[in-house]
């Protein structure tokens, strides 16, 4: 990069020792606003989210055809995106819809009560809760119940549900 | 005097909003990193947050000061239009429902010129048009 400085630049997702989109939070944290096209063989949510939040310009698959390849990179080059609009927009709308459950549950317990439901959602059990929590179990449980009653859930089954419902997990 | 708070990485854009905005009577503080933008909010707080979603060196980019606004109480209640250079993608992503959990009032496709901004930021704090 610092040799050649290119104008576009195509990177491939997966590759051995340092991957695609490790190299592009490295040129990003270093100011390197080089326009780049990454290359997978699958579209995957997590993968196309990070690549836009990092600036990735286009999104091919591998086993496109190579004028679509020299279109991608034209459009790019010329200051267009190139992003499957679908596949991008359902990644994003996961995202957004996460972020408004989470507001939404935030606006109805106590930040200690939030935290108590993201050790729940990572699945501590109460005696891991106590312990990471630095409190009872009787603590926890009380923590718990009061969860389960703000949001109208009666069991952590329920409460998990809830949670993937607003999209949350 | 009304307070935009505006969160944008590009340097040169962020001046060109700033100009814009103050010549039409706002306060304006500009930042270029979410990071910069809550230590501004706890300080002085805004009326409306212009966004920008993608801010790929920034400690703290646009989606994620969306859940750091969430929060917190007291900045869950202000407005944020985000500005995007994807194209059509976020007007296909945002739900109405989500759009007002997240109290994200307008998406302002980049490139837009300085009417389109003043329209949707008196739109969005209840003044005149222009």
């Amino acid at each position: 990069m610092k040799t050649h400085r290119p104008d576009v630049l195509v990177l491939d997702i997966r590759m051995p020792v340092k991957d695609g989109l490790q190299v592009l939070r490295e040129l990003r944290a270093e100011g390197d606003a080089t326009r780049v096209v990454l290359l997978t063989a699958s579209l995957d949510d997590d993968e196309t989210l990070e690549a836009m939040r990092l600036g990735a310009r286009g999104m091919l698959l591998k086993d496109m055809s190579p004028r679509l390849l020299i279109q991608c990179v034209r459009k790019v080059h010329a200051g267009d995106m190139w992003l499957e609009r679908a596949s991008a927009a359902r990644t994003l709308q996961t995202l957004l819809r996460r972020e408004a459950g989470t507001r939404e549950i935030e606006s109805l317990l106590t930040p200690r009560e939030m935290e108590v439901l993201r050790k729940v959602l990572q699945g501590l059990r109460n005696k891991e809760l106590a312990e990471v929590l630095h409190v009872s179990e009787g603590t926890v449980k009380t923590h718990l119940h009061s969860i389960y009653e703000k949001l109208r859930v009666d069991s952590r089954a329920a409460l998990i549900v809830y949670c993937r419902d607003k999209g949350i997990i | 005097m009304l307070r935009i708070l505006v969160v944008e990485d590009n340097a040169v854009f962020r001046g060109y909003l700033r100009t814009v905005l103050e010549a039409e009577g706002f306060a304006v503080v500009d930042v270029g990193d979410g990071a910069d933008a809550l230590d501004e909010l706890a300080r002085s707080g805004a009326d409306l947050i212009l966004l920008d979603l993608i801010m790929p060196a920034a400690r703290i980019d646009g989606l994620g000061l969306l859940g750091h606004l969430g929060a917190r109480a007291e900045l869950r209640k202000i407005p944020v239009a985000i500005m995007s250079g994807l194209g059509g993608v976020v007007d296909d992503a945002l739900a109405p429902a989500t759009a007002e959990k997240l109290r994200i009032c307008s998406v302002i496709a980049k490139p837009f010129t300085a009417d389109d901004l003043l329209g949707k930021v008196r739109a969005i704090l209840g003044l005149p048009a222009g």
